[in-house]
């Protein structure tokens, strides 16, 4: 299709026209089908870049960086786990216990990736107490200890 | 008759959505391809509290009572919402919960050991775990009418 006629098609899909130049539009129209198609697309894009527009009016763009930035960690530390199986098992054990007893002091939980079977790898209640109250094969909870008065934990051991 | 200036501006909107259309035929085809790595999510918000009520004739809820009700005390238990979405990898899913505040859900990688999701809890938690095939994954409490939430993830994949 000529240049020409495109011009002439988005001028009639944005109301541009006056009757004369309408009536051409819509006289190509009718014996065209490739014109046919190209206000097609025309009105799509004007309809996607509508939704664009309303969805756009407050990018959330910190949610994704302050979800990935951790993950990346988690990747990190599984593929880190992996190059270090091959040490003595103990040491493996010690660094551990060391790790997550430091975890513990400033208020994060940093889960060894693998040997236990467990899912979490990571986790930061922002200071709050948390506790892990399951973590096998049937489900995982994440419980953090400001829960209310009538809910309380059943089983565990470090509820205050 | 158009101005000039209207004639030019017309143009440069022109120019504009031909750029635009080029870009979102990009990202379309993008999208069609990370839409190729997505997984199911399982979203369930959960009320428990200490008041009389016993568990809601859900099978939701019960599903929800065997999974909290070994390790949470609580004498009502009932499902406030569920949602269920497929989400690609590196999609985050935004959930509102009845409190206003948000669960946010990133499915990052899928590997033979489970599915990795980073999971934020918004003002209490943020975990990253990697979660097996259709194992609740659960996350609170939050408070809310006298009682918490507690939402319970879960993946198919």
């Amino acid at each position: 299709m000529s240049e020409r006629k495109i011009r002439l098609l988005e001028a009639y899909h944005d109301g541009e026209l006056g009757w004369l130049g309408r009536w051409r539009a819509r006289r190509l129209l009718s014996r065209d089908a490739d014109a046919r198609a190209t206000l097609a697309s025309l009105e799509t894009v004007g309809g996607l870049l509508r939704e664009i527009e309303a969805e756009a009016s407050a990018p959330d763009l910190w949610d994704t960086v302050r979800l990935r930035l951790p993950a990346l960690d988690v990747r990190r530390a599984e593929a880190g786990a992996a190059d270090a199986s091959s040490l003595p098992r103990w040491i493996g054990a010690g660094l551990a216990t060391v790790a997550a007893a430091l975890a513990m002091v400033i208020g994060l939980q940093l889960v060894p990736p693998s040997g236990s079977g467990g899912a979490v790898r990571w986790l930061d209640s922002r200071g709050s107490p948390v506790v892990v109250l399951q973590d096998d094969r049937d489900a995982t909870i994440i419980w953090l200890l400001e829960a209310p008065a009538e809910v309380s934990r059943r089983t565990g051991s470090a509820v205050s | 008759m158009q101005s000039a200036e209207s004639t030019s501006a017309s143009r440069h909107a022109r120019a504009l959505r031909g750029a635009l259309l080029l870009l979102l035929t990009a990202l379309l085809a993008t999208a069609a391809l990370g839409q190729s790595a997505a997984v199911t999510l399982d979203v369930m918000v959960v009320h428990t509290s200490g008041a009389e009520g016993g568990v809601a004739d859900d099978p939701r809820a019960r599903k929800a009572d065997g999974i909290l009700g070994r390790q949470i005390k609580y004498k009502s238990l009932k499902v406030v919402d569920s949602k269920r979405r497929k989400v690609a990898l590196n999609e985050i899913w935004k959930v509102m919960l009845p409190n206003g505040k948000h669960f946010l859900v990133q499915p990052l990688d899928l590997a033979d050991n489970g599915l990795l999701v980073a999971v934020d809890l918004e003002g209490s938690a943020q975990v990253d775990a990697r979660i097996k095939k259709k194992t609740p994954f659960v996350v609170g409490p939050q408070n809310y009418q006298g009682g918490s939430l507690s939402v319970i993830l879960e993946a198919n994949y």
